[in-house]
C-alpha cells in the first residue's frame, strides 16, 4: 500500500499547497492580461506554481518502504521565547520597555536557562540598561522607561 | 590608472576617523558575535540593521560589512577551541583545527588561520576593485529580459547552498514572492494581500523577516537542544607556527584564495561551498592523505582562505547587479534601499564615494581582523568560557526593539514573532530559509523586470528564451546547477570518509 515514506517532503507539500490555495483565494483583482498586468497577474502565477510544487511534494514523498520521520524540536522554547516576544510587542507600548522587557527576560531565560533567580535579575537589569542606552538615549525611540 | 584614482578616492572615505570606528566597530561586533556557536552573520546584521539606519550611508555598509566579514573570519576560533562551528562556513575547519589544538598546536592553528584569512582577504579585495567595475559597466546594458533571468539565476542558486532539493527551493521562492508581493502594488497602486491590515498595505518590512527567520529561530533551536557548558581544554602559549607549518601553508593559501574568490562571485555557492571544496581538494591533492583529520595545517588554512575569499566576491553581485548572492547580501541590500540608494549598475557611477569607500574598507576591515586575532585572541577565546545562553535574552531583546523602531509600530514584532514561527517549521521540514529571504528583496525587482519585458515582447511569453543574453544566463544557470548538485555529494563524501 502506498503510505508517506518521505515525511519532510510531505510537510514541504502540504506548506507549499496550504500557501498557494490562500494565495489564489485572495487574490488581488483585477489579474489583467499579458501585456498589461493587473496586481493580480503575478501572485496567480506564484500561486499556481505553488500548488503545482505542492502537488508533485506529495505525490513524490508516497511510496512503499520504511517511513521517514521530521525531525523532532522540543516545543517548550518555540512556546516560551515566541511568547515571551509577543507580550514584549503588547506591553512595550501600554507599559513601557521596564514591564515589557521584564516579562520578556522571564519567558526567554525560563525557555533555556532555569537559573538561580539572582542570576535572571542580573540579566534583566543588564539589558534593560542596555536597551535604555541604546534605544532611548541615543536613538531616542518615543519610548516609556516605566508606565 | 583610473582604478589607482578610484581606490584612492575610496581610502579616502574609508579613512576618515568617522568611517574607521564605524569598520572597527562592525569588525569588533562581528568577531565577537562570530566566535559564539549558533549565532550567525545573517542573525548579526538583521540585529543590528536598524541602529544603522540613522548613520550616513557610507558607514553604515562599512560597518554592516565588517560585521559580515568579522563573523565569518571568527567561526574557525570556535571550531578551533571547542570542536563546534562557529558558522556553518567553519564546519570544515573543526575536522583538522581541533586535532590541531589537542595536539597542543592550538596558538598556531589560530594564527595560521588569521594569516590565511588576511592573504586570502587582501587578493580577494583586489579582485572585487577590478572586476566590480567592468561588471557594473556591462549589467548598465542589461534589458528587463536580462535582468529577469539573473534574478532568476540568484534565486534558483541558492538550492546549491542547502541540501534541499530544487522543489524544495522553488517553494520557499515561490513563498518569499508571495510575502514580497504584501503591500502596494508598485504598477498600479492597488493594493494586495493586505487581509484588513493598514500596517500590511506598507508590506511586510524584511529586517522583521530576518529577525524572525534568523534571530529568533537560532536561539529557539539552540535552546532546544541540550548543550553541556564547554570548558575550554587548552592553554595556548606560543601563537607562533613552525617554520615548517608555515611553509606547507602557503600553497594550500594560493589553492583556497582561487577557489573561494571564483565562487564567491556566484550566487548560491559562498563561503560554505567554498570551504568544503578547498577542504577536499587539499585532502585529495596531500602526498599523504592520512594526516587528514588529525590535525594538519593544510585542513585549517585552505578553507579558511577560501570561506574568506568568497566571503568577499560576495559582494560583487551585489554591489554591481543589485542582486545579493546570499542571505546576508540580501539584507544588506535592504540597508542600502533603506538609505534611499537605488541598488545596481548606476551605484557606481551616482555614488563613487560609496562603492569605492566599501570596497577599501573591505582591506582595512581585513586588516583589522588580523590585528584583533592575533594578539587579542586570548580575549575571544575567554568568551567562549563564558555561558553564552545568559547573552540569548539580550539578543532577544535588541532584535525586538530594532523592528520596533523601524517604523514605531508593535506591529512589525508580531510580523518577526510570525517569522520565528516560521523558521521553525521550516526548520523542523529541514529546509533553509535562505531562499525564502532572498525572494521577499528580490520580489518588487523581479516583478518590474517580468511586467516589462513582456510589454516589450508584446506579450510573448517566450522572449526570456528567444534573447540570447537571458537565453545564456538560464541555460549557464541549469548547467553550474546540476554540476555542483552532482559535486556537492561528491565533495561532501570525500570531506567526510577518512582516508
Amino acid at each position: 500500500m502506498l503510505q508517506i515514506v518521505n515525511a519532510r517532503r510531505f510537510w514541504q507539500g502540504a506548506l507549499f499547497l496550504g500557501i498557494g490555495a490562500v494565495a489564489l483565494w485572495q487574490l488581488p483583482l483585477p489579474i489583467g492580461r499579458l501585456t498589461n498586468m493587473g496586481p493580480g497577474y503575478f501572485p496567480m502565477l506564484l500561486g499556481m506554481g505553488l500548488l503545482i510544487l505542492g502537488a508533485s511534494s506529495v505525490l513524490l514523498s508516497l511510496g512503499r518502504g520504511e517511513r521517514s520521520h521530521v525531525e523532532r524540536l522540543s516545543l517548550t522554547p518555540t512556546f516560551f521565547i515566541i511568547g515571551g516576544v509577543i507580550a514584549f510587542a503588547l506591553l512595550i507600548e501600554p507599559a513601557g520597555l521596564a514591564l515589557a522587557l521584564l516579562v520578556m527576560v522571564l519567558g526567554t531565560c525560563h525557555a533555556r536557562l532555569r537559573q538561580h533567580p539572582i542570576q535572571v535579575a542580573v540579566i534583566y537589569v543588564a539589558v534593560l540598561g542596555l536597551c535604555w542606552f541604546v534605544f532611548i538615549y541615543l536613538t531616542q525611540l518615543p519610548l516609556k522607561l516605566f508606565w | 590608472m583610473e582604478l589607482l584614482a578610484n581606490l584612492t578616492m575610496g581610502f579616502q572615505v574609508a579613512l576618515t576617523p568617522q568611517n574607521l570606528l564605524f569598520c572597527l566597530a562592525g569588525a569588533t561586533v562581528g568577531t565577537a558575535v562570530g566566535v559564539l556557536p549558533g549565532i550567525g552573520p545573517v542573525t548579526t546584521i538583521a540585529m543590528l540593521i536598524p541602529l544603522t539606519f540613522h548613520m550616513p550611508a557610507v558607514g553604515s555598509l562599512i560597518m554592516l560589512a565588517g560585521i559580515y566579514y568579522g563573523a565569518n573570519h571568527a567561526g574557525a576560533t570556535t571550531s578551533i577551541m571547542l570542536n563546534m562551528p562557529g558558522e556553518p562556513s567553519a564546519v570544515v575547519v573543526c575536522l583538522d583545527g581541533y586535532p590541531m589544538a589537542k595536539k597542543g598546536r592550538a596558538g598556531a592553528a589560530l594564527a595560521m588561520s588569521a594569516i590565511a584569512s588576511f592573504a586570502a582577504g587582501c587578493v580577494a579585495f583586489l579582485i572585487v576593485a577590478s572586476l566590480a567595475p567592468a561588471l557594473s559597466h556591462l549589467a548598465l546594458l542589461f534589458g528587463p529580459a536580462e535582468y529577469f533571468a539573473t534574478i532568476v539565476m540568484a534565486l534558483v542558486m541558492t538550492s546549491i547552498l542547502t541540501d534541499d532539493g530544487l522543489l524544495t527551493t522553488l517553494g520557499l521562492c515561490m513563498i518569499g514572492l508571495l510575502l514580497g508581493a504584501i503591500g502596494t502594488d508598485l504598477t498600479t497602486g492597488d493594493s494586495r494581500y493586505s487581509f484588513g491590515f493598514t500596517a500590511l498595505s506598507d508590506g511586510i518590512d524584511f529586517v522583521a523577516v530576518a529577525v524572525g527567520l534568523y534571530a529568533l529561530t537560532e536561539i529557539i533551536e539552540y535552546s532546544s537542544t541540550d548543550t553541556v557548558r564547554q570548558n575550554i581544554l587548552f592553554s595556548f602559549r606560543g601563537l607562533i607556527p613552525s617554520r615548517d607549518e608555515l611553509r606547507s601553508s602557503i600553497s594550500p593559501i594560493i589553492r583556497g584564495t582561487g577557489i573561494g574568490s571564483l565562487l564567491g562571485i556566484f550566487p548560491g555557492t559562498g563561503p560554505m561551498l567554498s570551504s568544503f571544496i578547498a577542504y577536499a581538494m587539499e585532502k585529495r591533492i596531500a602526498r599523504d592523505p592520512q594526516r587528514f583529520g588529525k590535525g594538519a595545517i593544510e585542513g585549517v588554512v585552505g578553507p579558511e582562505s577560501a570561506a574568506n575569499a568568497a566571503a568577499i566576491t560576495h559582494f560583487i553581485p551585489m554591489l554591481t547587479l543589485g542582486i545579493p548572492a546570499g542571505a546576508a547580501m540580501a539584507i544588506m541590500l535592504g540597508a542600502l534601499q533603506i538609505q534611499g540608494i537605488a541598488p545596481g549598475p548606476t551605484v557606481m557611477t551616482n555614488h563613487p564615494a560609496l562603492f569605492w569607500g566599501v570596497i577599501a574598507s573591505m582591506w582595512i576591515g581585513n586588516l583589522m581582523l588580523l590585528v584583533l586575532n592575533l594578539p587579542l585572541i586570548g580575549v575571544w577565546v575567554r568568551l567562549l568560557g563564558m555561558p553564552f545562553q545568559v547573552l540569548y535574552p539580550p539578543i532577544i531583546a535588541f532584535s525586538c526593539l530594532g523592528v520596533y523602531s523601524i517604523h514605531n509600530a508593535s506591529f512589525d514584532i508580531y510580523i518577526a514573532a510570525a517569522c520565528g514561527v516560521l523558521g521553525i517549521v521550516l526548520r523542523i521540514m529541514g529546509c533553509n530559509p535562505a531562499p525564502l529571504i532572498l525572494a521577499i528583496i528580490l520580489e518588487p525587482m523581479l516583478e518590474q523586470n517580468f511586467r516589462r519585458s513582456l510589454i516589450l515582447s508584446n506579450g510573448d511569453p517566450l522572449v526570456f528564451l528567444t534573447n540570447p543574453a537571458s537565453l545564456g544566463i538560464l541555460v549557464f544557470t541549469v548547467v553550474v546547477l546540476v554540476y555542483f548538485k552532482a559535486r556537492r555529494r561528491h565533495v561532501i563524501k570525500a570531506v567526510e570518509e577518512p582516508a
